[in-house]
């Protein structure tokens, strides 16, 4: 009986310790995963860079899409391009399809509409973060809208530019 | 009950909590949604699109862990397909909504996905609205030999269509025919 009984301690012990070091591992990596500021496997830092002076302008503004909520964090622009940071947390964390970047468009205050060239984003726990990539607009202009127009979902942010599209 | 016996009993508790977390965290492999209508309530929703009103959930023919709904939402369609993957359910491809165009005898769609056995699980749906239309005919040929084979399905209520087959790249869809009660075509979509 004793021997069982020792078995057993040393069984469920083992079990114990080989969860726990797991468990560890994996929430200490999924919490290095959500702190970090990576928006997609390319760096989109260095392609805005390599244009030349970047003005990054902070906006911090968020939009409910469904039950999810979308921020944009900053505006990014150059002499060749703007760029669009933004944070998407999602009520529903798992099993489904990621944010449909794409469909974000800018719309400039003439109506030129400008759609996303290329995005990136990194999957966290909660959602994700990502960019997107568009040209420069006809018409300099301080400010445009970026619209999410899929289906019946409507949603937009005010954007202020530092006059994209001016030649430097 | 000594107090040895206590600390067992609590030592099994955390040794089964342990286990549910490690299930919970997809660590090994994620586990997906539990039932194929709950993975597609997450797909569409997901995709901010729906939730649309089912009118059919289809198992394909060749496989029975791909599963089909079709269905519309305001004036979209669409056959949003799931899988079984590991025991639980994923979502596949088809989610996004079509427009139904009014102006056209009926609208489609279609795509295709490789499957595990290295061919293309294809899928061909639509809407109609013409109501002169009471079957569609979806036709293949055979890129070698040049014969055809339609495959038919007869337009109930819901007016809309769905065909699942599976094929190498040896055939290709050629026509989408809309027929009347007698048989004679209305309208011919040539493809590809």
């Amino acid at each position: 009986m004793n021997r069982i009984g020792l078995a057993m301690t040393v069984v469920r012990r083992t079990i114990l310790v080989v969860l726990v070091a797991i468990l560890l591992a994996h929430y200490i990596q999924r919490w290095a995963q959500d702190l970090g500021q990576d928006r997609g496997i390319n760096d989109p830092m260095k392609e805005l860079q390599a244009d030349g002076a970047v003005t990054e302008i902070p906006v911090g503004r968020t939009v409910l899409i469904d039950r999810d909520r979308f921020t944009a964090d900053a505006v990014y622009v150059t002499q060749k391009q703007i760029m669009v940071t933004y944070t998407y947390h999602i009520k529903q964390a798992k099993h489904g399809w990621s944010f449909p970047a794409t469909s974000l468009k800018l719309v400039m205050p003439d109506g030129q509409q400008l759609y996303g060239r290329s995005s990136g984003s990194h999957g966290t726990s909660w959602g994700e973060r990502g960019y997107i990539f568009y040209g420069l607009p006809n018409q300099p202009a301080d400010r445009a809208t970026l619209v999410y127009d899929i289906y019946d979902r409507f949603a937009k942010i005010e954007l202020p530019l530092a006059k994209a599209g001016e030649d430097a | 009950m000594n107090k040895r016996t206590l600390f067992a009993i609590a030592e099994w508790a955390a040794v089964l909590l342990l286990i549910w977390l490690f299930y919970r965290s997809d660590i090994i492999f994620p586990h997906g949604s539990s039932t194929p209508e709950q993975a597609h309530r997450l797909s569409e929703s997901s995709y901010h699109y729906g939730p649309s009103k089912v009118v059919r959930k289809v198992a394909a023919p060749f496989d029975p862990d791909r599963v089909v709904f079709l269905g519309t939402y305001k004036i979209w369609f669409s056959a949003d397909t799931v899988v079984r993957k590991r025991g639980g359910w994923w979502p596949n491809g088809g989610v996004a909504g079509v427009e139904i165009d009014r102006d056209k005898p009926f609208s489609y769609s279609w795509e295709g996905s490789a499957t595990q056995d290295s061919l293309m699980a294809y899928k061909f749906y639509g809407y109609v609205t013409d109501d002169r239309i009471s079957a569609v005919e979806l036709l293949l040929t055979d890129r070698n030999t040049g014969k055809s084979t339609p495959m038919r399905e007869e337009i109930g209520a819901d007016r809309m269509f769905l065909f699942l087959w599976e094929a190498n790249d040896d055939s290709r869809m050629q026509a989408v025919r809309g027929l009347d009660k007698e048989g004679s075509v209305v309208y011919e979509q040539e493809l590809g």
